[in-house]
């Protein structure tokens, strides 16, 4: 074969056919793509590529009729050290010689940094870099306005409603496990309100879906009871694992909902199907509901079956709003912030997509600002 | 303080940087880093259930205890290790007693308590209908049209379905991807503050 | 012979359940309330074992727990290799067990970083691309002639211009609804009516998939009835 491969490299470019292969970039490794450009006369011929690795092992990975004058192949499960080339044959129908040439070498090596992703990191710093250059703002002691948001207004009121009533406050964090955010969002709800709770001496009755958000509500709720004052009003059995299936969490929640008679409930991180059972039974009940979901397909059933709803990016704004802590209410500025950056810049794609010259550009950057 | 503190703040970043890191690598071994590092969070998430499970029986105890609704506890304490018990030392194979009591009663529970829905969606729909104001009416206006395209009317006046589908396609998606991006950005900032240690909730604040 | 197996099978106890559970809707009862206990208890015993075969076993008893327990001749059986690696997950797990005593409880904040931040760190790209960079790009407002409304046009079969009138809307209402998003400005003036609109775009949204899940929810409510039908033995299918 090394014979083979010095003897078509000798005898130099082939006019009726030649071939090139490329690493594909940005990836994993152990993929090529091989562009094979054949002369109008070969169509009708039998076309054979074969891949001969540096270690001499070969293998046959297309064999079948020219149909077109370019053809793009893609081999792939490669070692991503190895060089490869691509040998190609033509022959006649009948099996008679018609040409033959061999690619350049390539190594399908593996990548250490996807380029298209690198808008996508330049963006995200930016954003960061926003978020921290608004938090110190605030730390300076600049005021921020940010308009009220309802369903986060009535939050003391549902709580004192609760009291005044001398009856629990439901809350339950979702369905979704710890490393997602929603529930992470949840959770710091979770102990702003404790908190309140603490103050009042209401209680606070915490059903938990997934057992490592448990664990975690756990101490929130124990340390918000410390960090209010009140240590002594944490009772364990109130912040509990329920079950980690779904319809056996709505009943469970649906039958402490009736019986312990909670004034106030609150639905916050997400939802799936069980959503509209939960908020159907406590309006039935005549609680005050508050739900805070970025369920997009869950948001109806929490808007008509409650009394406020936080929707989508509310439920992260949440938790800053709630806190007054000025560094992290400053976090939702970055946020509007980054919210008019994007909308500049769609504006703008939008522009350039409806210039005719422009258009064809605007889709060819895609991969590199999204990513993929 | 080390300990309690500083330790979690020091983890928390490296383990946010590594995770965010990980997305721009398309190298082998970014990939099974990123594969490890899952299988351990599975790993570590799982012992979380004794101590979840523990509350639940804790809880349970108490009520009996308490002699509140001794008897309903009594039946959730004897199925809940009942089921575990059976699981554990008998497997959960698909022959097994386990899985044998799982299709039989826990499948029809599930399926009746999501068929409630069918219930509560109508209730619900009457709670939009009693509200009488411009969201309300919007939100049941829009549903009562995608329903009738979506019914069998649909295939008969093809208007009804073309609306229906007109406005899945449309007005659907645009409140779907404004609010996503919205949520995205809300995401993002949370998990920043999470991982520079400016929210710090879950380890007392 | 037949009544009695009628009596005592599966059917009947689903059939019972069934029962109990839609009783709810007319009030909480102790049958409902029983279901509900034992519903809770079985799968929350199921979720322990499935947790135990699905996540711990493989993850942290098979690779580390077992085969050192097997060495320290607390186990016997087969000899199962070590993967000293899984120390780590291992160490973290078992922090877990630190609020058992109340002076070192604060340990357990360790295993939560650890998968705070790993979960966090890898929602900020993800977030990026999926809920941003992706539903931006989708809403771009092309010129009329450009290929993708071709193609749109073809796969939905709505005209050219229908095509492109519902790309302008998309626009315009997902603009409205960011600014509905928008917390550092009071909703006031043109600014106010355009995120009302936002708002209006929200519930036509919330209206669209609310009806499009009624149907399904009553076919699963016709489904559980059915069964109780078959169950009777008033209808044979």
């Amino acid at each position: 074969m090394v014979k083979l491969v010095l003897l078509l490299l000798l005898t130099g470019a082939n006019s009726k056919l030649s071939v090139k292969a490329r690493d594909v970039p940005d990836d994993g490794g152990g993929r090529t793509q091989i562009i094979v450009k054949l002369d109008n006369s070969l169509i009708g011929d039998i076309m054979r590529i074969t891949r001969i690795e540096d270690n001499g092992v070969k293998k046959d990975i297309y064999v079948g009729e020219v149909k077109d004058t370019v053809i793009r192949l893609g081999d792939r499960e490669l070692s991503d050290t190895m060089p490869v080339r691509y040998y190609v044959l033509v022959n006649t129908k009948t099996g008679k010689f018609v040409t033959q040439t061999v690619s350049n070498s390539v190594i399908p090596k593996a990548s250490l940094f996807n380029k298209k992703k690198l808008f996508l990191l330049l963006l995200a710093i930016f954003y960061i870099a926003i978020l921290l250059s608004y938090m110190s703002k605030a730390q300076k002691g600049q005021e921020l306005y940010l308009r009220p948001i309802a369903g986060l207004a009535e939050v003391d009121n549902a709580i004192g409603r609760a009291t005044e009533m001398g009856r629990p406050i439901l809350y339950s964090t979702g369905l979704l496990g710890v490393t997602d955010v929603s529930t992470i969002a949840a959770l710091n709800i979770l102990a702003y309100i404790t908190k309140k709770v603490a103050a009042y001496e209401t209680r606070i009755i915490v059903p938990v879906y997934d057992p490592i958000v448990y664990t975690v509500a756990r101490e929130v709720v124990k340390d918000a009871y410390t960090a209010a004052g009140r240590p002594d009003l944490f009772k364990s059995e109130d912040v509990f694992f329920l079950t980690q299936r779904q319809f056996a969490y709505a009943a469970g929640v649906s039958g402490i909902m009736v019986r312990e008679k909670t004034a106030t409930n609150f639905f916050m991180g997400y939802f799936f199907a069980e959503s509209l059972i939960l908020a159907e039974t406590g309006a039935a009940t005549g609680a005050i509901q508050i739900a805070g979901t970025d369920a997009i397909s869950q948001l109806p059933f929490f808007v008509t079956a409650c009394d406020y709803t936080l929707m989508g990016e509310e439920l992260y704004a949440a938790g800053a709003y709630l806190a007054k802590d000025p560094r992290l209410t400053a976090t939702i500025k970055g946020q509007d912030v980054m919210k008019a950056v994007l909308v500049g810049f769609l504006l703008l794609l939008t522009i350039a997509a409806f210039v005719p010259s422009l258009s064809a550009k605007v889709d060819a950057i895609k991969p590199y600002v999204v990513g993929k | 303080m080390f300990f309690s503190r500083t330790l979690p703040m020091i983890l928390v970043f490296v383990m946010g940087v590594i995770g965010a890191s990980l997305y721009f690598i398309p190298h082998p071994s970014a990939q099974a880093l990123e594969n490890t590092l899952s299988q351990w969070s599975i790993a570590i998430g799982s012992f979380a259930i004794f101590l979840a499970i523990t509350s639940l029986i804790r809880r349970y105890i108490t009520n009996i205890k308490r002699g509140k609704e001794v008897v309903y506890n009594l039946v959730a304490l004897i199925s809940l290790f009942g089921m575990a018990l059976l699981g554990l030392i008998n497997g959960t194979g698909p022959d097994s007693v386990f899985q044998k009591i799982f299709i039989n009663v826990q499948v029809p529970l599930d399926a009746t308590m999501f068929s409630l829905l069918g219930f509560y969606v109508t209730s619900a729909a009457y709670r939009a209908f009693r509200a009488r104001n411009v969201e309300a009416t919007l939100l049941l206006l829009t549903a009562i049209l995608v329903i009738l395209g979506i019914s069998t009317i649909g295939d008969s006046q093809t208007w009804l379905r073309d609306l229906q589908e007109w406005i899945m396609n449309v007005p659907n998606l645009a409140q779907k991807r404004g609010i996503t991006i919205g949520v995205g950005l809300g995401m993002i900032a949370t998990s920043v503050k999470i991982i520079l240690g400016i929210e710090r909730n879950w380890m007392g604040g | 012979m037949g009544i009695l197996h009628w009596l005592f099978s599966w059917e009947t106890l689903a059939a019972f359940l069934t029962l109990a559970i839609f009783s709810f809707l007319y009030k909480e009862n102790p049958v409902y309330r029983l279901a509900e206990y034992l519903f809770v208890g079985l799968s929350a015993g199921y979720g322990f074992a499935m947790t135990y075969f699905l996540a711990m076993k493989p993850n942290l008893m098979d690779p580390f727990i077992i085969p050192i327990m097997q060495r320290l001749h607390l186990l016997g059986g087969e000899l199962l290799p070590i993967n000293w690696w899984y120390i780590i997950p291992t160490i973290f797990a078992l922090l877990y067990l630190s609020v058992i005593t109340p002076k070192y409880s604060y340990l357990i904040r360790l295993p939560f970083a650890f998968l705070l931040g790993l979960g966090s760190g890898m929602a900020i790209p993800r977030a990026f691309q999926a809920s941003i960079l992706e539903q931006m790009w989708d809403t771009i407002l092309h010129s009329p002639n450009w290929q993708g409304y071709a193609e749109l046009s073809k796969q939905y079969e709505w005209s050219l211009t229908v095509v492109f009138i519902s790309a302008i809307i998309i626009f315009v209402s997902v603009l409205a609804v960011l600014a509905y998003f928008f917390f550092s400005k009071e909703h006031k003036g043109a600014y106010g009516k355009f995120a009302r609109f936002g708002i209006i775009v929200l519930m036509i949204g919330f209206g669209a998939s609310f009806g499009s899940t009624v149907m399904a929810r009553y076919s699963l409510l016709i489904g559980r009835l059915m069964f109780l039908l078959k169950w009777l033995h008033i209808v044979s299918y």
